[in-house]
């Protein structure tokens, strides 16, 4: 799940400025106080997780 | 490298927030973007005070749907019947409002229209003019086309081949789609911006300019100092020679389009003209070529040779070569130069080079089409002043490793084919038949070893043979023979360091041998003229086993027992 999560976020940053990239470590917040992303940024990785996870038959 | 600022406007009838992220995070332009919010194509189109316009943009990228242009395509959507002279119209308007902008922006790019979300339709409908979908799509776009080919600065895309390249399931998000109204994945984007880059190149002039290319299993298969022109890979009924001419057709294509060509090969001169000249398959001549570097140097000091004599900026080069290893030489030693990796399989070389966009111009021009001959006629000379890394330098990253063993049964196979097919390192050209190499193996006082290099490209398998007969004091080298895959790489002096060492420790006090010239072995010549052994007027050698070392680098040498 770790690698399916951290691919996804990887594919965000190929959109995301410089200074909104996210660092992948456990530690990152995605929702919190400190909330970088945007509503279409969340929409992306959720879709970005969802593609993988289909990729590898996780999802029916 | 510090990346050009490129100005485009990006107005679209969907969202392309994912577009501009990749677009803005992209290598080859610093992109500065100016959007409006989507689904506002005519309104910004129309209103010349918009923020959008403040500012002469390099270029303007409109990018639309068909129904968002024309409610009467959409009507083909729900299956009804059209007319389509309307259909004419709604693009009619289309073209006046984006050549309205033409004062606002150096360059216009226009998409040409593909679905928004796939969509399989009817075939029996699919081509017929009141209904058919895909009739009415192919109509819009060559309308469109139709009406925009005299405007200058204005281009139309082709939507179609970068959904071709993506393949039709990755090209599409439907997710997405609904989620964000961004119809189109980000491979499909990346796709876009390629060909974008590469447009803005070519209309800039930053795209490639000349192409140096080596030969040996590049141009044509086989290595011509080896097995001679005749028996060269090209065209014929061989699907691999066929491969290869279609590869210089496609090169020749390239020259008639104002490409410069050039040659960059480790070989002899006059066995690769002979081969040109002479191989009726050949697509190119030297003709082609306004130049040409033929020996046996270090190719990444050639490329140089070579841009200072045209006059032309590394930048401008492309570099094709199968072998690894000189990709990565010249690679390194001039990062300007564009060395892309050819395929492994020359069969894909074709496909390869149509995908290559670095080449591609937006007008050919009769100077173009001459454009090599001007070269050849007007060729200056410029020093570049640029320090390159020697090659000894870099051979030492190569993380060489050579293993000498004593012949062995399983090797007997690969060390006879290399006695009599390789001609151009070998010292005597001496062939033998299998049953005469057996026996003289056996010999007592003849001693032959095989030479096997390993780099951190991979492992070369067997590449040489050296083989030595003693009598009294003396081994004579009979024979001294490497394959011209891995000539220049130090492992030519490490093969004389064995043999010497071999000798003190055997308490043999001389090594003699004699260079026999043939057509193709002047390489050999060269290695030993090198050593000082032999030169023009004398072919015949004798030196002491204890001669000054030569420097071997870093080599590691794997050794047999010297007994």
């Amino acid at each position: 799940m770790e690698t399916i999560i951290r691919r996804s976020i990887e594919e965000l940053n190929e959109i995301l400025p410089k200074e909104k990239k996210l660092i992948i470590n456990d530690s990152t917040p995605l929702i919190d106080e400190q909330f970088k992303l945007e509503s279409i940024d969340l929409v992306n990785l959720f879709v970005n997780m969802e593609k993988i996870l289909k990729k590898k038959n996780f999802l029916l | 490298m510090k990346k050009n600022k490129v100005y485009i406007n990006v107005i679209s009838n969907f969202n392309h927030n994912n577009f501009v992220g990749l677009l803005k995070n992209s290598d080859n332009f610093d992109w500065q973007v100016s959007d409006m919010n989507y689904n506002q194509v005519f309104q910004t189109l129309a209103n010349k005070n918009a923020k959008i316009w403040k500012q002469r943009a390099n270029i303007t990228l409109i990018w639309t749907t068909p129904e968002s242009i024309s409610p009467e395509f959409q009507k083909l959507q729900n299956n009804k019947i059209i007319n389509s002279n309307i259909i004419k119209k709604d693009v009619d308007y289309f073209c006046s409002s984006v050549k309205s902008i033409k004062d606002y922006s150096d360059i216009v790019l226009i998409p040409n229209w593909i679905l928004k979300q796939p969509s399989d339709t009817n075939p029996a409908f699919a081509y017929t003019k009141d209904s058919g979908l895909d009739y009415n799509l192919s109509f819009m776009n060559y309308y469109l086309s139709e009406q925009l080919a005299k405007e200058k600065n204005y281009y139309v895309l082709n939507s179609s081949k970068w959904l071709l390249n993506c393949g039709l399931t990755k090209a599409y998000s439907s997710k997405l789609w609904y989620l964000s109204k961004t119809p189109f994945s980000n491979d499909f984007f990346k796709e876009v911006i390629s060909d974008l880059s590469n447009l803005y190149g070519s209309i800039k002039g930053l795209n490639k300019k000349l192409l140096i290319l080596d030969l040996d299993d590049t141009l044509w298969g086989g290595i011509v100092g080896d097995v001679g022109w005749k028996n060269l890979r090209i065209g014929g009924h061989d699907y691999l020679g066929e491969a290869f001419r279609d590869f210089q057709i496609q090169i020749k294509s390239l020259k008639n389009q104002g490409i410069i060509l050039a040659l960059a090969s480790k070989n002899d001169e006059k066995i690769v003209i002979e081969a040109i000249k002479n191989h009726p398959e050949m697509v190119l001549s030297m003709e082609d070529f306004v130049t040409y570097r033929i020996n046996w140097e270090d190719k990444a000091k050639n490329i140089i040779d070579i841009v200072n004599e045209l006059n032309i900026g590394l930048q401008s080069v492309v570099f094709l070569d199968d072998s690894p290893f000189e990709r990565a030489r010249v690679q390194e030693m001039l990062p300007e130069v564009l060395v892309p990796e050819l395929p492994k399989d020359p069969i894909d070389y074709n496909t390869f080079l149509s995908k290559l966009r670095c080449f591609d111009k937006t007008h050919i021009t009769k100077e173009d089409k001459i454009r090599g001959n001007l070269y050849k006629s007007e060729s200056k000379r410029t020093k570049l002043k640029k320090e390159i890394k020697s090659l000894s330098d870099w051979i030492k990253t190569l993380n060489l490793k050579i293993v000498i063993e004593n012949i062995k049964s399983e090797n007997i196979p690969r060390a006879l084919q290399l006695l009599n097919k390789t001609n151009q390192m070998n010292l005597t050209t001496r062939r033998l038949s299998e049953k005469k190499f057996n026996d003289w193996v056996k010999v007592n006082l003849n001693k032959l070893w095989t030479i096997r290099a390993i780099d951190k490209f991979g492992d070369y398998g067997i590449i040489g043979i050296l083989s030595i007969s003693i009598k009294d004091n003396t081994a004579t080298l009979i024979d001294f023979v490497v394959s011209c895959r891995v000539v220049g790489r130090y492992i030519e002096e490490s093969m004389v360091e064995f043999l010497k060492e071999f000798c003190q420790k055997n308490n043999i006090n001389k090594i003699s041998g004699e260079y026999k010239k043939t057509e193709k072995n002047s390489l050999c010549y060269h290695f030993f003229n090198k050593l000082k052994l032999i030169n023009n007027s004398k072919y015949f050698f004798e030196f002491s086993s204890d001669m000054k070392k030569s420097n071997l680098l870093n080599i590691v040498v794997e050794k047999p027992n010297y007994n």
